[in-house]
């Protein structure tokens, strides 16, 4: 069963851990994991974008790993300095973890939007919270439009403004495309309720059973993250980087406490080939 | 009893001297197919919106509407949804979801249905408009028409008894503007639901509608049969006609009024007793505004192309009408033309001329609260303001907000306020007659008109072939990437079978070479 059609609770827990132990763990050796698993994650559940994307959030590792030293001037190693701010390999080191905690939540939360879209989000928030859940949307939705509707606004409307200053015109496209917005809003508006929105308690069209597959993950995932937190959170993943680097070699704890880690973070790719498999699997029968 | 039932209903808009509906009374029987028509703001849109008091606006209301004897203003949310379906004008400004599955069930859902009830009513309705082969689509990879037809599906869906639709064609191509109609007809046809439809474009509803209802500054002028309202209709009334009846009522014919091509060609061949050669010369252009050559655009560089190798040329002081297909990049080519997007190949010659775009939504160029700060915002010179406003009959709205006036009017001022752009000569008018009343397209087309004799040069994007035929000067195709096919309009539309106009199918094989109405008339009056 393919990740996208699991039952949405089911798999919110599952990134939910996979995020928060993804914040938490700053040991290189769990970063390392985690920046493999979860880009093998993305290549499973939304390639085209995880690839689109990839430069750009090399790019921002690189940037967070090259920039941290000029707000740290901790550490005991001065590569160089400027001016008088020294330039330390700790800062850079503690540099590079921060950019890898920050490659690795970029990766989850793009598998986590891909598979839990507007429609499975207000399935599991509409019963509980029915207005906001619906402003939320409605304002997640307007969001790309308005985006949308100032770059085709500011590509009308800026030859019509040539010679004058380029503040100008920037500031009347975003005019009109604000009116033009709260315009769309009212007529969004007359046709929710055109369509009986507010007037009864809402069901939902698709809903979502609780199959083995999600019992499956939930089972996972509960019994992973419960040996992370047995296994994980000792003094041998504790690292310190600033102001000397200090890593305690990894004992049969933190060894299991890894692997356990590692079995978490690839839930998702494991998923993903045991479904190649089968399918293929059934395909051959035809 | 009547489904419906309006008493004296009067309506002023806040602020507004005005009514917007004064006294409107009429009754519809249950299963009736209306056509409502009229001039921009003569109160058709708020009409409708008041029959379904979930879309009213804001106002000094007096009268009584009765839906199945009860009061409508008495019925529940939930009832008005169920009962009174109502799809607007714009295709794109009605979808609420992302998906095309979620939009036909958002209403369902929103009613409680069961859930196992709601996905049969679900499939039902998607079998009925062919949707279910694209059922798992994002809403925005859809045409205009297959949005609309969503949009209807999305409204069917609750099974509506009354379903009321503001100009729903006015968007779409002529090929989906049909595709829609036909769908309306076997609604009401198939499932028995009351329509109510408001248009503009007559050509492809007339023959469907039971009853026509004119209205004129809020007041209903004639309530009758459409085969009535046909044979009695005369001045500007007799404009929202379809072009087989105007024909036949100019030439003053005998016998019943032909409301369908059909008919039309029927009449025509009865009333010619021999075949006609209807030629006109097609202009040779001294000067050319613009040069196009080889041109090709995409949006990005793993795109397919948009244009390709798209080569012609634009002769100066004329009407330059492209028609074509919804989505296949005539749009674009106008951007392209004006600067707004970049060629990766090829060569725009506009020798001195600057070439601005006006787009489709006239009010993505409006930024002020009135229509004086829009013009002023153009030019500082008080003169030559004056003289466009005179030019483009916006005098009267100096004070009125841009979003407060007629889709005409807004395209006016739009108009305006390119041509108070320094060295605008070539015009690019996108889809400019969408939303105009028959009456405003033709002062519109004076106004082009008085423009190419100023020496302007105008081109013209557009689904509405009467109008192209009738006042352009060249008429182009847009396929397959480029323009081609460049000729008269009397050339382009009689050698088209199915791109052409309606006078055009009347008079195949009857008058060769008649494309307009006009031509129509003129020729059986002198035979």
């Amino acid at each position: 069963m393919d990740f996208d059609k699991l039952n949405p609770y089911c798999v919110t827990l599952y990134f939910t851990a996979a995020i928060f132990f993804t914040m938490i763990f700053m040991h290189p050796a769990f970063i390392a994991v985690n920046v493999i698993s979860s880009s093998l994650a993305c290549l499973c559940i939304c390639k085209d974008s995880f690839l689109k994307s990839l430069k750009y959030k090399t790019a921002m590792f690189a940037l967070i790993t090259f920039v941290n030293p000029f707000f740290t001037s901790d550490g005991e190693t001065v590569l160089f300095r400027i001016f008088v701010h020294p330039y330390t390999a700790q800062a850079l080191l503690y540099g590079a973890v921060l950019g890898g905690i920050f490659f690795c939540s970029v990766n989850w939360f793009s598998c986590f939007g891909n598979i839990i879209g507007t429609d499975k989000f207000m399935y599991m928030t509409f019963s509980k919270l029915p207005t906001l859940c619906t402003v939320l949307s409605t304002v997640i939705g307007l969001i790309p439009f308005f985006e949308k509707k100032l770059a085709e606004i500011s590509d009308i409307q800026t030859p019509l403004f040539k010679g004058r200053k380029k503040l100008y015109s920037i500031l009347n496209s975003f005019n009109t495309a604000v009116s033009f917005s709260f315009e769309h809003a009212v007529l969004l508006s007359f046709s929710m309720k055109n369509r009986g929105y507010g007037s009864v308690k809402p069901t939902r069209y698709r809903t979502y059973r609780f199959s083995v597959y999600d019992f499956c993950l939930v089972l996972f995932s509960v019994t992973s993250s419960l040996a992370v937190i047995l296994f994980g959170f000792s003094s041998g993943t504790r690292v310190e980087i600033l102001p000397s680097v200090k890593l305690i070699p990894f004992g049969a704890r933190e060894t299991a406490g890894l692997i356990s880690y590692t079995a978490l973070l690839l839930i998702p790719f494991i998923y993903h080939i045991s479904e190649e498999i089968r399918w293929n699997y059934l395909m051959s029968k035809i | 009893m009547e489904l419906l039932d309006v008493k004296n209903l009067t309506f002023s808009y806040p602020g507004c001297k005005d009514r917007a509906l004064d006294g409107v009374s009429f009754t519809v029987k249950k299963g009736e197919f209306i056509l409502l028509c009229g001039k921009s703001g003569s109160g058709k849109t708020t009409l409708l919106s008041h029959l379904k008091p979930a879309m009213s606006p804001h106002g000094v209301k007096t009268g009584v509407i009765y839906y199945d004897g009860v009061d409508v203003s008495a019925l529940s949310e939930e009832m008005q949804a169920r009962k009174i379906g109502y799809v607007m004008q714009n295709p794109n400004r009605q979808t609420v979801t992302d998906k095309v599955w979620h939009e036909i069930a958002f209403g369902p859902e929103n009613l409680g249905t069961e859930p196992g009830l709601m996905h049969r009513q679900v499939a039902d309705i998607s079998y009925f408009f062919g949707i279910d082969k694209w059922f798992d689509r994002d809403i925005s990879t859809l045409s205009g028409g297959q949005k609309q037809l969503v949009n209807l599906a999305a409204v069917m869906a609750m099974s509506p008894d009354l379903l009321l639709l503001d100009e729903p064609t006015s968007q779409l191509d002529p090929i989906a503007a049909e595709e829609f109609m036909n769908a309306i007809y076997r609604i009401n046809s198939e499932l028995g639901t009351t329509v109510i439809l408001s248009e503009h474009r007559i050509d492809n509803v007339y023959k469907y509608a039971d009853r026509v209802i004119f209205m004129d500054s809020g007041k209903i002028v004639c309530d009758c049969p459409s085969k009535d309202f046909a044979r009695s209709a005369y001045g500007e009334t007799a404009e929202f006609l379809p072009v087989p009846s105007k024909i036949f009522l100019s030439c003053v014919g005998a016998g019943d009024v032909p409301i369908t091509v059909k008919d039309g060609r029927s009449w025509l061949e009865k009333s010619l007793k021999f075949r006609i050669q209807y030629k006109t010369e097609i202009k040779n252009p001294s000067e050319y505004a613009a040069k196009i050559k080889n041109i090709s655009f995409r949006y990005s560089k793993n795109a397919e192309d948009i244009l390709k190798n798209c080569t012609f040329s634009i002769p100066r002081g004329c009407i330059f009408s492209i028609v074509g297909g919804n989505g296949q990049g005539k749009s674009t080519l106008l951007k392209v033309i004006s600067g707004i997007h970049k060629r990766y190949e090829g060569k725009i010659d506009l020798g001195n001329h600057r070439a601005v775009y006006l787009p489709q939504e006239a009010v993505l160029l409006f930024s002020k609260d009135t229509v004086e700060d829009e013009l002023k915002q153009m030019s500082d010179s008080q003169r030559d303001i004056r003289r466009i406003a005179k030019l483009c009959q916006i005098e009267n709205l100096y004070d009125k907000h841009p979003y407060d006036i007629s889709a005409g009017q807004q395209q006016c001022v739009a108009l305006a306020k390119i041509l108070l752009v320094e060295g605008a000569d070539i015009l690019l008018l996108d889809e400019v007659t969408k939303g105009i009343d028959p009456i405003f397209k033709k002062n519109f087309a004076r106004i082009l008109k008085n423009l190419c004799a100023a020496g302007k040069t105008i081109v013209l994007v557009s689904h509405d072939l009467e109008f192209c035929a009738e006042y352009s000067d060249y008429v182009g195709m847009f396929f397959d990437k480029t323009v081609s096919g460049i000729d008269s309009p009397q050339t382009f539309f009689s050698q088209n079978n199915f791109y052409t106009t309606s006078a055009a199918r009347i008079s195949r094989n009857i008058i060769d070479g008649a494309v307009t109405a006009k031509e129509i008339i003129n020729i059986c009056k002198t035979n």
